[in-house]
């Protein structure tokens, strides 16, 4: 009953009042951090660290892993209420979050995201309470040929598999992959794509990128529709703003699936949260007894990925508790951290920091739910952003995707490239082009061109490298399959046909 | 004629003292703003644990009446920061972190990419490491186990680094030509996915630099083999340098501090004397060269800038050899 006995070392210490209190204030800046596109997790860690030197480390490493969290929380309400994602890990939540709230529903949506990502980040935490070690020791399987392997196949299996316009859908996906090589290459130290210009030595930005693509490009194309007024016309009742009976039952499913694929995806070194939402929302599509509703406004669309990006930001942890390496940045961040309080993280620290270790586990349970009840009663007050008229909430909108472009980088070149990926987006939905791909390919762009050459590099050049290792040829095959689709699917059809056609 | 004369004095008086006015406001030029102090590289990496030190140690020891801000302008092996900073030409508000890494990224890169040239160097302030690492049940017990093994099997043992290049790149291809050996270099993002990928056995080895391997040494999950420098590191007793083992790989990896080109000479001296008073504090010592294991080496900005033009110097040839340069 080891663990029982540390949890409760662990309460006792994350219940104190100081460390409530700095859970609180974590969770509350993660929230702020989270609506605020331009500033992330890391970069919020980093401005912080240096105001810790005279707390407790522990206190100091609660408060973090509440900002950590909570900007899963706090990304959802911009992506819902006026389509620019706060963080790279709540994109997808713009697509049937913002479809929700033209409907009216953005307060559920908002409910079931809250929800979703407490019920993932508390199974989250028990799991890599009974198992980080173990867990951060099979992420280390995962060598560049995996995650060459997991990008493969997640590329088969959005873009092929059961597209309905596979043409569309492979330039969308080569536009992402186009964009996604401009800047230094890793593996040559050349530079791609850049004209000369310096400034685009680093490549694009992904926050950048997707404030232009879905925030600026849904300004222009409201622009062209001049319909006076708000989002919401009617006066919301307080029973709108929470979930219907019915929308608890779809969803509830999606929570789960969504949790241990995020659980799953956010342990890998290379995987991290953005990645897991991703592979949330793509598989909830797939299951899905009603694809063709995803996108107009599902609510599993929401609840899935949000779920997962929660669930992978507490996951995240293992690798850093267990062995003491960074899976995301903000872990690496915190790594700094850790060495500036005078602490080697590291595989000892369990051993040696068994207080500090679990009292940030257990602060995760009261952090989660701090946010849960924070976004539950913050709700009606987000909702009322909607009832301002869109004239007015446009230009808001755009402010504030610039000032996020400039954010990331402060570099003032970031807001005319981001108004360049807003024309860009705009164009791609005048002619229908699906956006989720090309968002995809710059996601994961980069993680298969270095992983597919650093395993090339590591096998001498042979191929086999993918095809000995059990976990990548399970994920190649799984691609291949995607791949092939259409045809086993032609193929299948030529069979069965003419039959169809005699009964 | 009288009021000629009387002219001529005044004027001298007064040039005079405009003279010396100017003269004792130059000597004592003194930021009035806060500082921009650029990492352009992203948060939890070297370059910014270092900026972050500095700013940290300086407000402690109050060296500066203003606060330096630390901004992280990372992507494109740190060229798009030191961009930045080249592009505020003539602010002397504005300071950046240097290693030997960008001046290289910058060769490689070519057209456009900012270089030292471009740059005022203020002074190098201390040495990092670098050490080849292997886990703890490698069956490469030494450095000269696997100099052995990759004589019998040319080019099949893999070697981890930050990226092509770089210094660590760099490093190999000194090492491979003196040992008459040959290696398959994997560049990596980051440190930590160097660590990560040695832990999981995917590669052979891999070159880090003390932080980013002293806690998994810690817990005898790896271990040191040898150091590229001129002699063993205090930390790391039993760790033999290449050099003893007769491959003269020693690489002179400074983090220094530069600003933009064309800022007030006596801009540029207010900040180097103010690196110097940082470099003699205990603080200093105790916070960042103890805690991360590097060498002092205080180099004022002559001299700094004299490491900085010869290290570009000689990576240029290492640079031909890899094909990274023509």
């Amino acid at each position: 009953m080891d663990l029982l006995q540390n949890l409760y070392m662990g309460f006792s210490i994350s219940l104190t009042p100081i460390n409530i209190l700095y859970c609180l204030a974590g969770c509350f800046l993660g929230q702020i951090v989270g609506v605020l596109p331009g500033i992330g997790a890391p970069t919020a860690v980093a401005l912080l660290l240096p105001l810790t030197f005279s707390i407790n480390p522990t206190s100091a490493i609660i408060m973090f892993a509440g900002i950590y969290y909570g900007v899963a929380y706090g990304g959802t309400i911009t992506s819902v209420l006026i389509n620019v994602p706060g963080e790279s890990s709540t994109v997808m939540t713009c697509l049937d979050g913002y479809q929700m709230a033209l409907k009216g529903r953005a307060g559920a949506a908002l409910s079931v995201a809250a929800i979703g990502s407490w019920i993932a980040g508390t199974i989250a935490v028990a799991i890599l309470m009974c198992f980080a070690p173990a867990l951060a020791n099979f992420a280390l399987r995962f060598g560049p040929s995996e995650f060459f392997g997991l990008a493969f196949m997640s590329f088969g299996l959005l873009t092929v598999f059961g597209a309905e316009e596979p043409i569309k859908t492979i330039i969308s996906t080569l536009i992402g992959l186009l964009i996604a090589t401009i800047g230094l290459d890793v593996v040559s130290g050349m530079p791609r794509f850049t004209f000369g210009m310096p400034q685009l030595f680093g490549g694009f930005d992904f926050i950048v990128m997707i404030c232009g693509i879905f925030g600026l490009a849904e300004v222009f194309n409201s622009i062209e529709e001049p319909e006076e007024g708000q989002l919401i016309k009617e006066k919301m009742r307080l029973r709108d703003l929470f979930l219907t009976k019915a929308e608890w039952v779809a969803s509830r499913w999606a929570i789960l699936r969504g949790t241990i694929i995020g659980f799953l995806t956010g342990i890998i070194p290379a995987g991290g949260i953005t990645t897991a939402s991703f592979l949330a929302y793509l598989a909830e599509k797939r299951v899905s007894r009603h694809p063709e509703d995803f996108g107009k406004g599902a609510i599993e669309g929401v609840a899935s990925p949000e779920a997962a990006n929660n669930a992978a930001s507490i996951s995240g942890f293992a690798p850093l508790l267990a062995l003491g390496i960074p899976g995301s940045p903000t872990t690496a961040v915190m790594l700094a951290g850790f060495m500036m309080w005078g602490i080697r993280p590291g595989p000892l620290l369990f051993q040696t920091k068994p207080d500090l270790v679990w009292g940030l586990i257990s602060s995760k349970f009261i952090g989660n739910l701090i946010l849960l009840l924070m976004n539950i009663f913050l709700i009606p007050l987000f909702v009322m952003i909607l009832r301002v008229p869109y004239t007015i909430l446009m230009c808001f909108i755009v402010i504030f995707a610039s000032v996020g472009a400039f954010t990331v980088n402060n570099n003032f070149f970031d807001v005319w490239m981001m108004l360049g990926f807003g024309i860009l987006g705009y164009i791609m939905r005048k002619l229908s082009y699906p956006i989720v791909p090309l968002v995809l390919a710059l996601v994961l762009g980069n993680l298969a061109e270095n992983s597919i050459r650093q395993a090339l590099t590591i096998s001498g050049g042979s191929f086999s490298i993918f095809f000995t290792r059990p976990i990548s040829v399970l994920f190649i095959i799984v691609g291949i399959l995607a791949y092939l689709s259409p045809v086993i699917r032609w193929a299948l059809k030529g069979v069965r046909g003419p039959k169809v056609e005699v009964s | 004629m009288k009021m000629n004369k009387w002219l001529q004095v005044t004027t001298m008086v007064f040039l005079t003292i405009l003279v010396f006015v100017s003269g004792a406001q130059a000597a004592d030029w003194k930021p009035t703003k806060p500082i921009e102090f650029v990492a352009p590289f992203a948060p939890g990496g070297g370059s910014d644990v270092l900026a972050r030190s500095i700013a940290s140690i300086i407000e402690g020891e109050k060296l500066c009446p203003v606060p330096l801000l630390v901004a992280n302008k990372a992507g494109g092996s740190g060229l798009v920061g030191t961009t930045a900073v080249v592009q505020q030409k003539g602010d002397p508000h504005v300071l950046v972190t240097y290693i030997p890494g960008q001046a290289q990224a910058a060769l490689v890169a070519g057209k456009g990419a900012p270089t030292y040239r471009e740059l005022t160097m203020i002074c190098g302030l201390a040495l990092d490491e670098q050490l080849i690492v292997v886990k703890t049940d490698s069956r490469f017990k030494t450095i000269q186990d696997i100099i052995a093994e990759s004589k019998k099997r040319p080019g099949e043992l893999t070697i981890a680094g930050t990226g092509s290049g770089q210094d660590d790149h760099i490093c190999t291809r000194v090492f491979e030509r003196s040992a008459g050996i040959k290696f398959r270099y994997v560049p990596f993002k980051s440190g930590g996915e160097c660590i990560t990928a040695l832990l999981g056995g995917h590669v052979d080895m891999i070159w880090a630099n003390p932080p980013e391997f002293v806690p998994q040494w810690e817990a005898k999950m790896v271990r040191p083999v040898a150091v590229a420098k001129l002699t063993r590191m205090p930390d790391f007793p039993d760790v033999p340098t290449l050099k003893e083992i007769g491959h003269t790989v020693t690489y002179f990896f400074y983090r220094g501090i530069a600003a933009p080109q064309g800022i007030p000479v006596e801009a540029a001296a207010f900040y180097e004397n103010m690196f110097k008073r940082m470099v003699d504090s205990s603080a200093w010592k105790e916070k960042y060269l103890k805690k991360y294991m590097l060498s002092p080496s205080w180099m004022g900005s002559k001299e700094f800038a004299k490491v900085v033009a010869q290290n570009e110097e000689e990576s240029k040839e290492t640079l031909k050899d890899l094909g990274l340069l023509k």
